[in-house]
């Protein structure tokens, strides 16, 4: 029998160990009320101004941190990229910062080179480690010393240019695989300005794109989405109209009214041919140009152009003279057209379309922003801080050369374009790299190029550092403010930090060229420092002039004619029958977001697939093939051998394979790895950086992976079933 | 047993002998059998408990298609259930003279089927623990569980028809538990000394027990009616292609008989053979219900045929999706209905022959049942697979964990009939007897053959 | 002030890519589920980017239609839910009660645009992502299904922060993470019951339907049509 007394005093042991036992599930690490670490209210959410790095656009962001994490990343609204808006990618770098594989501290290679294994060391040791080859190197043969970045901008790559020129290395390679080369060049013989252009779609009325990519993944695509928005809707009586020239139905040109395929690599010349119905019925506005290239263009009669480019001759007549009459009109060429081996002849011929149509500094036309505005007390270093958007291809070559031969002794090694990726394979920059004896890499995440080093640094993610940025369009000479959003996450310091901090090791040169005692003092000299106008500049996320005037238009004098180059296509075409399209990827760039789970599982705008790459067949070809959807394939080319699943797009000329680049990846961390083989192993290894260049031939091949697509393959043609 | 190829008029001992050898001693193949069946209802029970704590992902369900295997089993198990209970009830009510051995057979089937598709909506639920939320119990918060909802309409149909099942065979059984507690020795006496209420036998008992099971007979007709109109409005009220028509609550019912009478064959024949009752369940009983699955089997064909054609003369794209999935990836499971429900049975069940053959029926019956699990699926997942939006159409195909569930299902009520055909008279004793009682053997030539005329007493018809 | 929300989907700005879709993940905690279960048809995205092809070669055409939950007036998941789960609340909305929630699916049935996912499993976030959580909401546990809310929760903080200031909500101060946004501006939000905003003027567009407008369901998200040709 339970007495009175002890049913009491066990019902008392209970009451209590039940209470105890749930304390054992409480937070331990309680935030103090009374004195709450900095900026950290309770329940209360902050916004901080930064920037975004995951594609060179360079949008403004807010980042919204709620006790000490960032929670979520939208566009800046003030910011003159992007006015609040924000792509897919650019909110997803939330997941770098908090990404489970991100490095966390310093670490040394403990196994064989390119082996992946690595050794945690201490920030100390690391920087120890750092400075004796570098000062070996600095007093013995200070020209061995090579730092491959991906561009840099703003006082970051003015610290790295000046570290590089006071260490005695003219040896600075920034690689994008995107830079727009092409259109820099034509832009200089058309408008006679190196530099990319503001289309200003927003005010024009007809809109011509050439395998434009402007609204996914091209200079700046949230600036130019917005535009397009307005172009087609802001106005009360206009819309703009968007005819779109290009060899695949890609997410740009589904946005199109009228969408023309044509054969890859002919964009100038559909082009031309427009500029030559123009001169010919004399619908131009700008008579002087067109009288001079009279005599060019007659070469280029529509009918010749169908022939070349499979684009019937009375679509160009027609959209010629609608894009005569309906101006302001602008023509935009994009990553398809640049990237072809003869990119610069179609981007010029493109940019002479804006030029026949007179639209040059007008509303709703091309105008070359003032970028020294922005930097123009540095002189002749504002180049380092603003430089032209160029992939570095010549001097990536000369440097993979210059490894192979052992010129040199030190690689650093930094930025999210990893090489060892976007390149291809047939260059051999790892092998090349391998004969490097000491490399360090500055970097948030192991890829293939990083975990070739022999010391990795772990750098802050663009939410945690200090910065400036000036973006390559819609900017104005604006620049953008970068600050750490957050206290750092792990234990890491940012590049130009580490740079500062060796250069005041070396003493002598390096050190009077970088003065400072950190990165932010850096910034803080050249924006007036805290309390200044930098503080205010800091909340609104930079300096944001509000002049158009700043804003140049082209000198039209010069116009020279573009002349194409004879560049063949790789591969023969019997053997290889499709031209090989590749793109970069909507939701993963040109690969560095493939470690996202967000991104990978964002449904690709037009395939709809995720977590996985394809090659992008019209279905009647496959049919010729004997393929159907979801097939296993072996994309052949001259060059490489990959595989992939075979998906349809009815809207992809019947000669070419496409495929998204961004996958393939092998050493990017376990969301990254085995999804798809990487589509650059299949470009040969050219003059010139050409991702339009080879054809390839597809094989039917058992693979043991699908291809998962969020669309119902029936019901993705049954919209007349809805509306 | 007497010797004889008919039951015995004149001894209540040895016709309760005969009828209840379902209740003797457990032989080794019983525990065999409850054994084998235990251990298939134990895996399934596994496997929900694992689904429980992993989640519904287990299963190969998705969006769109949000309900499958388990609705199906579902829809099928109480529409097998509306064999027993309304069927009884009919008969009884039309007094119809063969029903008395199928009575008791197809009543406990109808409570042992209902049971077991009751568990699975609770099965299905993502939340099974927190199913009490649709009982309406007081709570501090005041809420209450929305009867706007077909599906609340369900659980007090599925209910109240449990209940009232339960309680018709109980009833039913009463006098033949009175007759079992007279004639049946040991532990067995004391169980149904208890469960007979003290039943007599008296001309009173008799008379209120008639008038109790006729006003139950009325009544449950209306509830069991109810509860497949209720289930075909689960589909029928909701915005599906497919599933939103008026048809379908009388389609259902239609279904559940048809699928209900096919199991009663099932259950009877292997009744029949395992207790061999050769003697009580004849020739005339199967044939009869061979009838009654024939009627059904033109019915569902004709119900099928009506929703079929306004579909297709219709052409609403909604909805003509689902049917010409029929044609697409549901071909192969459209063709075993079509041929199990109607294109095959249908011929079969019109001849004399088949359904005077219990194995050939019992095979007829078996094919129909098969059909009707076909149907239903056909029913729910189609409907669901072909959704408005074309774009996220997606089909499925169960998981290992649902086929175990189902598996388990069929072994669950198996045992249960089991069980309960080892403890309680699985033949309407009483009912069997009051059928001797009002018919009489009479000789032509060498064949002795039943006669409703009294050759003896004319004057005495009937009783009470 | 009555509070009537609607989202308008402007077909003719929209190009499809994405970053709503995005931008919902991150603001309201949805699990990424992983390749092998969205073949199994069970993303668990709130709003989806429907891409429908038509026509072929050379004509083929890409349709987007962004499809987030229409919070229909007149609800289908709301009459068939046994327990209340989801109901209308006071802004009009549909709204999903988690703990509530009993996983029954027939909500996610009834409703025509498919637009309800359900939690098939515990979604985990590998630590640190979990860092990222928006404090605002809740993880959803196994069982349970759940929707696009239009961001109730960046709803309620507008609200507050005008009430705290003392006035009424201003057009365009809430608005859910894919209107914030959306690149084109395609989405638009905001009270149609103050005439002066700028969803009342939108709505009155001649271009204006609703999808599956037969069905009766009087949703709350208003699409514009595609246009063609130069004019307006």
């Amino acid at each position: 029998m339970l007495h009175r007394r002890q049913f009491l005093k066990l019902g008392g042991a209970t009451a209590f160990a039940t209470l105890f036992g749930g304390c054992d599930k409480m937070q331990r690490t309680l935030i103090p009320f009374v004195i709450p670490p900095e900026n950290t209210t309770l329940g209360e959410a902050l916004w901080y101004a930064s920037v975004c790095g995951q594609c060179p656009a360079g949008c403004g962001i807010v980042v919204r941190v709620s006790e000490g994490r960032a929670k979520k990343i939208e566009g800046n609204p003030r910011h003159p990229v992007n006015r609040g808006r924000l792509c897919a990618r650019g909110q997803a770098a939330l997941q770098a910062l908090y990404h489970p594989e991100r490095l966390s501290r310093p670490m040394k290679l403990s196994g064989t080179r390119g082996s992946g294994t690595y050794a945690p060391i201490s920030w100390e040791e690391a920087l120890s480690l750092l400075m004796v080859p570098l000062k070996k190197v600095q007093a013995e043969a200070p020209a061995s010393l090579l730092m491959l970045t991906e561009p840099m901008r703003g006082h970051a790559g003015l610290v790295a240019g000046r570290f590089m020129k006071a260490f005695g290395s003219k040896h600075r390679v920034a690689w994008d695989p995107f830079g727009a080369d092409a259109m820099l060049s034509a832009n200089a013989a058309i408008h006679g300005i190196r530099d990319l252009p503001e289309h200003d779609l927003a005010n024009a009325r007809y809109l011509l794109s050439f395998s434009g990519d402007f609204l996914e993944t091209g200079i700046s695509p949230v600036h130019y989405a917005r535009a397009y928005g307005r172009m087609r809707g802001d106005r009360e009586t206009i819309r703009g109209k968007f005819v779109h020239f290009g060899p695949r139905l890609s997410m740009t040109a589904a946005a199109a009214d009228l969408f023309l395929p044509c054969t890859p690599g002919t964009e100038g010349i559909v082009a031309l041919g427009i500029a030559h119905v123009m001169v010919r019925d004399r619908l131009t506005a700008a008579s002087a140009v067109a009288g001079r290239l009279a005599d060019d263009l007659s070469a280029y009669p529509p009918e010749a152009v169908e022939r070349l480019t499979g684009v019937h001759a009375h679509d160009i007549a027609a959209v010629a003279e609608e894009f005569a009459r309906n101006q302001p009109g602008i023509a935009i060429p994009g990553t398809g057209a640049a990237t072809g081996p003869d990119g610069a002849f179609h981007c010029a011929g493109v940019a002479l379309l804006n030029a026949l149509a007179g639209n040059a500094g007008k509303p709703g036309g091309v105008s070359f922003p003032n970028r020294a505005l922005a930097f123009a007390r540095y002189g002749s270093e504002a180049a380092l801080l603003a430089p032209a958007p160029e992939s570095g291809y010549a001097a990536m070559r000369d440097a993979i050369d210059k490894m192979r031969g052992g010129a040199f002794r030190i690689a650093i090694l930094s930025g999210a374009t990893n090489p060892a990726f976007t390149l291809p394979p047939s260059l051999k920059f790892s092998e090349a790299l391998s004969k490097v004896p000491f490399i360090a890499a500055f970097a948030s995440f192991l890829d293939e190029t990083t975990s070739q080093a022999d010391l990795v640094l772990p750098v802050p993610t663009a939410l945690e550092a200090w910065g400036d940025d000036l973006a390559p369009v819609g900017h104005s000479g604006a620049v953008t403010l970068c600050q750490p959003v957050v206290v750092p996450f792990h234990d890491t310091r940012s590049m130009p930090d580490v740079l500062i901090a060796a250069a005041g090791e070396l003493g002598g040169k390096p050190a009077k060229a970088l003065p400072w005692g950190s990165f932010k003092e850096c910034l803080d000299k050249a924006y007036g420092g805290p309390g200044g106008q930098m503080e205010i500049a800091l909340q609104r996320g930079g300096f944001f002039g509000e002049s158009s005037s700043q804003r140049s238009g082209a000198r039209t004098g010069t116009v020279a004619f573009p002349k194409g180059t004879e560049r063949p296509i790789d591969g023969d075409p019997k053997a290889f029958p499709l031209a090989l399209h590749l793109y970069p990827s909507v939701t993963l760039y040109d690969g560095r977001g493939a470690n996202l789970p967000w991104l990978q599982e964002m449904p690709d705008p037009v395939t709809t697939a995720v977590w996985r790459n394809w090659v992008e067949v019209n279905p009647k070809t496959a049919a010729g093939l004997g393929l159907s959807e979801g097939d296993g394939v072996t994309v052949t080319s001259p060059s490489g051998k990959i595989t992939a699943h075979v998906t349809f797009n009815p809207g992809i000329a019947p000669d070419v394979a496409a495929m998204p680049l961004g996958q393939g990846h092998t050493r990017y961390g376990k969301t990254a790895n085995g999804r798809g083989e990487n589509p650059f192993a299949l470009l040969p290894a050219g003059e010139t950086y050409a991702l339009q260049a080879t054809r390839v031939s597809l094989t039917k091949t058992k693979l043991p992976t699908r291809l998962v697509r969020f669309a119902h393959p029936e019901g993705q043609w049954k919209i007349s079933n809805l509306m | 047993m007497n010797g004889s190829d008919h039951l015995s008029r004149t001894d209540p001992g040895a016709l309760y002998r005969e009828l209840s050898r379902s209740n003797l001693p457990a032989t080794k193949k019983w525990w065999l059998g409850v054994g084998l069946l235990a251990i298939v209802a134990l895996w399934g029970i596994g496997c929900f408990v694992y689904m429980m704590k992993t989640g519904m992902g287990v299963t190969g369900l998705n969006r769109p298609v949000m309900w499958g295997s388990f609705i199906t089993s579902f829809v099928f198990w109480i529409g097998l259930s509306h064999s027993g209970t309304l069927i009884s009830a009919i008969l009884r009510l039309t007094n119809a003279t063969w029903r008395a051995p199928i009575l008791r057979g197809a009543e406990a089937l109808t409570a042992f089927t209902l049971m077991v598709g009751g568990l699975f909506p609770l099965i299905h639920i993502g939340r099974n623990w927190r199913f009490y939320y649709m009982i309406p119990y007081p709570n501090s918060r005041q809420l209450w569980p929305n009867l706007r909802s077909p599906l609340m309409w369900d659980a007090v149909a599925i209910n109240t028809y449990l209940l009232g099942s339960l309680t018709f065979l109980y009833f039913g059984m009463i006098p033949d538990l009175a007759i079992a507690r007279d004639h049946a020795t040991g532990w067995r006496k004391k169980f149904y000394n208890v469960l007979a209420l003290g039943f007599r036998g008296s001309h009173n008992e008799w008379r209120r027990y008639h008038v109790a099971s006729t006003i139950f007979a009325i009544l449950i007709i209306p509830v069991a009616v109810s509860v497949h109109s209720i289930v075909g409005w689960d589909f029928a009220m909701a915005k599906v292609p497919g599933w939103h028509s008026t048809i379908f609550a009388p389609y259902f019912v239609t279904g559940a008989i048809f699928s209900g009478i096919a199991a009663v064959v099932i259950v009877m024949a292997a009744l029949r053979k395992v207790f061999r009752l050769e003697r009580v369940l004849t020739v005339v009983q199967f044939e009869n219900l061979g009838k009654l699955l024939c009627t059904m089997s033109l019915l569902w064909g004709y119900f099928y045929f009506s929703d079929f054609l306004t579909v297709w003369y219709n052409r609403n794209p909604e909805e003509w999706e689902v049917f010409r999935s029929y044609a697409g990836d549901y071909l192969p499971l459209f063709l075993v209905m079509i041929g199990c429900n109607f294109v095959v049975s249908f011929p079969l069940l019109c001849m004399r022959r088949v359904r005077r053959s219990i194995p050939a029926l019992s095979f007829v019956s078996l094919l129909v049942v098969i059909g009707m699990y076909a149907e239903r699926f056909l029913i729910v997942v189609p409907s669901l697979a072909r959704r408005n939006d074309p774009f996220i159409w997606h089909n499925y195909f169960p998981s290992w964990v649902e086929f175990s569930i189902m598996a388990a299902a069929f072994a669950m009520f198996l045992l249960l009939y089991m069980i309960f055909a080892k403890l309680f008279p699985i033949m309407a004793i009483s009912d069997v007897q009051e059928h001797l009682f009002h018919t009489s053997d009479r000789k032509i030539g060498d064949v002795t053959v039943e006669s409703i005329a009294m050759p003896h007493d004319t004057g005495k018809g009937g009783h009470g | 002030m009555e509070i009537k929300w609607a989202m308008a989907i402007d077909l003719d700005r929209c190009t499809g890519c994405g970053a709503c879709v995005v931008a919902c993940v991150a603001e309201n905690n949805i699990p990424v589920v992983g390749e092998a279960e969205v073949e199994k048809g069970r993303l668990m995205q709130w709003i989806r980017v429907a891409r429908y092809w038509e026509g072929e070669y050379p004509e083929a055409q890409a349709v987007y239609l962004p499809v987030p939950c229409m919070q229909c007036e007149r609800a289908p998941c709301e009459t068939v839910c046994p327990v209340y789960a989801t109901y209308h609340n006071e802004d009009g909305l549909n709204a999903m009660v988690y703990n509530r929630c009993v996983g029954t699916r027939y909500c996610a049935n009834n409703c025509p645009y498919s637009v309800r996912v359900f939690n098939w499993f515990d979604h985990v976030w590998e630590k640190p992502l979990d860092e990222q959580l928006s404090p605002d909401l809740t993880t959803r546990s196994r069982g349970v299904m759940e929707k696009c809310t239009f961001c109730i929760q960046r709803i309620r903080r507008a609200k507050e922060t005008a009430a705290e200031e003392g006035r009424e909500i201003r057009d365009g101060e809430a608005v859910p993470a894919c209107v914030q946004t959306c690149p084109p501006g395609a989405l638009l939000f905001g009270n149609v019951a103050d005439p002066h905003s700028e969803i009342a003027r939108k709505l009155k567009d001649p271009r204006r339907f609703r999808l599956m407008e037969h069905l009766g369901t009087e949703p709350r998200v208003v699409y514009l049509k595609r246009q063609k040709g130069a004019g307006r």
